[in-house]
C-alpha cells in the first residue's frame, strides 16, 4: 500500500533542480528528492546513535576503526 | 550509486547487547562509524530477526536497536526470496544456510555492500561471484 503523500513547498538552486531533473526526469522528481531526505534523516539518526555510544562506553577504539577502514572497498 | 552496510545476526546481537559481547560491540561500533562517514545506509535483512528475536521478553534490545537509529530492516520480497535460492543452488548449499542466502540476496539489491559478519565461511560462498560485494569479518 503507498503511503499518503504530503505536499510541501521547498525551495533548491535551480542549478541543482536541473541537474536532479536531467538525471530522473520530471516526474522522478519527487522521488528522488523524497530518498535523498530519508537518506540525510538516517545518517542523522545513526550519527545520534554513535555519539549515545561515545558517551556511554567511550570512543571507538583507534585500532578497530584503522582495520575495518583497511577491509572495507574504496570507492 | 548507492551503498550498504549489511548486519548479520551476531552484529545485531553485538550491538544490542554490548555487555555480553565486548569486542565484538566494539567491532560493530567501528564498523558503523565507517559506514556513516562513506554515508552508506545501514540495512538489516529482515530474516536475520528470526536468528536474534525469541519473544517479547528478549527483544527489548532488539527492537530498541531497530528505532530510530538509521538502522532499517530491509523486508524480504518475492524478488529477494527467489534470489535467495539461485545463489543457493549456484553455491550447492541446501536451505540449512536460506537465511544466509537472503542475507546476500538483500544485499545485491543495492550497488555495492558491505555484509559484516562473524561467520564468513558460508555467506563468502554464497557470495563468490558477486564482485558488488565485500563480506567484512568482525
Amino acid at each position: 500500500m503507498t503511503e499518503p503523500a504530503a505536499k510541501l513547498s521547498i525551495s533548491i538552486p535551480s542549478a541543482l533542480a536541473e541537474a536532479i531533473r536531467q538525471r530522473v526526469g520530471p516526474r522522478g522528481m519527487s522521488r528522488f528528492i523524497a530518498r535523498a531526505i530519508e537518506h540525510e534523516l538516517e545518517r542523522e539518526l545513526l550519527r545520534a546513535y554513535l555519539d549515545e555510544l561515545d558517551e556511554g562506553f567511550g570512543p571507538v577504539p583507534q585500532q578497530a576503526i584503522a582495520e575495518l577502514r583497511k577491509a572495507w572497498p574504496r570507492a | 550509486m548507492t551503498e550498504a552496510l549489511i548486519l548479520d545476526s551476531e552484529a545485531l546481537n553485538a550491538l544490542a547487547n554490548p555487555k555480553q559481547r565486548n569486542a565484538l560491540f566494539q567491532r560493530a561500533r567501528a564498523v558503523l562509524t565507517i559506514a556513516h562517514e562513506r554515508r552508506a545506509l545501514v540495512r538489516v535483512p529482515a530474516p536475520v530477526l528470526a536468528e536474534v528475536c525469541r519473544g517479547p521478553r528478549f527483544d527489548a534490545a532488539i527492537n530498541q536497536l531497530l528505532n530510530d537509529k538509521g538502522i532499517v530492516v530491509c523486508d524480504l520480497t518475492a524478488d529477494i526470496a527467489q534470489r535467495a535460492g539461485q545463489l543457493l543452488a549456484s553455491a550447492k548449499l541446501s536451505s540449512v544456510h536460506a537465511v544466509d542466502a537472503f542475507v546476500i540476496a538483500t544485499a545485491l539489491t543495492f550497488d555495492t555492500a558491505v555484509i559484516a559478519t562473524s561467520d564468513p565461511a558460508d555467506l563468502s560462498k554464497l557470495a563468490a561471484r558477486e564482485r558488488r560485494l565485500t563480506i567484512l569479518p568482525l
